[in-house]
């Protein structure tokens, strides 16, 4: 579903989660991969304000060596992070992991997207973009595709 | 003492002042206090990594197509990384 004008441009002013899948279909490069190139690039050049938690930062890690990729391409993948303007990584706490775990009660989400839900809430924004339909279950929370955003 | 002269979103300053002088006080120097720890947070977090950050040009293309050689959704991998991750736990807890 793509976006209104208004919505968009709303969307510039406010920070916008982004769920490691959107990276991940970059390094896919399958179907979803030029949308996620076109967001990111709006994210580097800063004119998407956007954050990623440090937990989803790892998951990317952890996918990336398990199928096969060395230190050097980590270390290119996390470097590369401080190149986007407009991305800021956002580090978990203890305290809001621990809040985390009340959404998952709530919402029968799974402990990874409680995390991001949470990050939400403490970045106090509503909007995440994934493919993930899991967080439709929550109410309050826009889920946009890159798709949507383009 | 060098000043810097910068451009934030109206509602970040607010809430930066507003924290600046809750914990270092009312007067004239909590905005550099507070200036001072966020530049250097942010200084020890990129650092380290200036050289490799600086020799990429494009952070987008720099990735593309890593995982190409996997013919799944970036979902399903998502969700993997969560049973990985439950794997090695359980993996250290038999070998400790």
């Amino acid at each position: 579903m793509k976006l209104k004008e208004s919505e968009r441009k709303g969307l510039l002013n406010t920070v916008i989660l982004l769920d490691s899948n959107v990276f991940l279909e970059v390094e896919l490069a399958e179907q979803h991969a030029e949308a996620c190139k076109h967001l990111l690039n709006k994210v580097k050049d800063g004119i998407i304000k956007s954050a990623i938690t440090d937990f989803h930062v790892d998951s990317i890690v952890v996918i990336m060596e398990n199928y096969g990729k060395g230190w050097r391409d980590i270390a290119l993948f996390l470097a590369s992070l401080l190149r986007y303007k407009g991305l800021m990584v956002y580090s978990m706490g203890l305290g809001s992991r621990i809040k985390a775990t009340f959404l998952m009660k709530d919402y029968g989400l799974d402990y990874d997207d409680a995390l991001a839900i949470q990050a939400l809430k403490d970045l106090s924004s509503n909007t995440i973009v994934s493919y993930d339909n899991d967080f439709d279950s929550v109410d309050w929370v826009k889920r946009k595709t890159p798709e949507d955003l383009l | 003492m060098g000043g810097i002269k910068v451009y934030i979103p109206d509602e970040l300053e607010q809430r930066f002042r507003k924290a600046a002088m809750k914990l270092y006080g009312y007067g004239k120097g909590s905005l550099s206090i507070a200036s001072e720890k966020a530049f250097m947070d942010w200084l020890s977090q990129v650092s380290e990594a200036l050289d490799i950050a600086e020799s990429i040009e494009d952070p987008v293309e720099a990735i593309y197509g890593m995982l190409s050689h996997v013919k799944k959704t970036g979902v399903d991998l998502q969700h993997e990384a969560e049973r990985i991750r439950a794997k090695r736990a359980l993996k250290y807890r038999n070998t400790a």
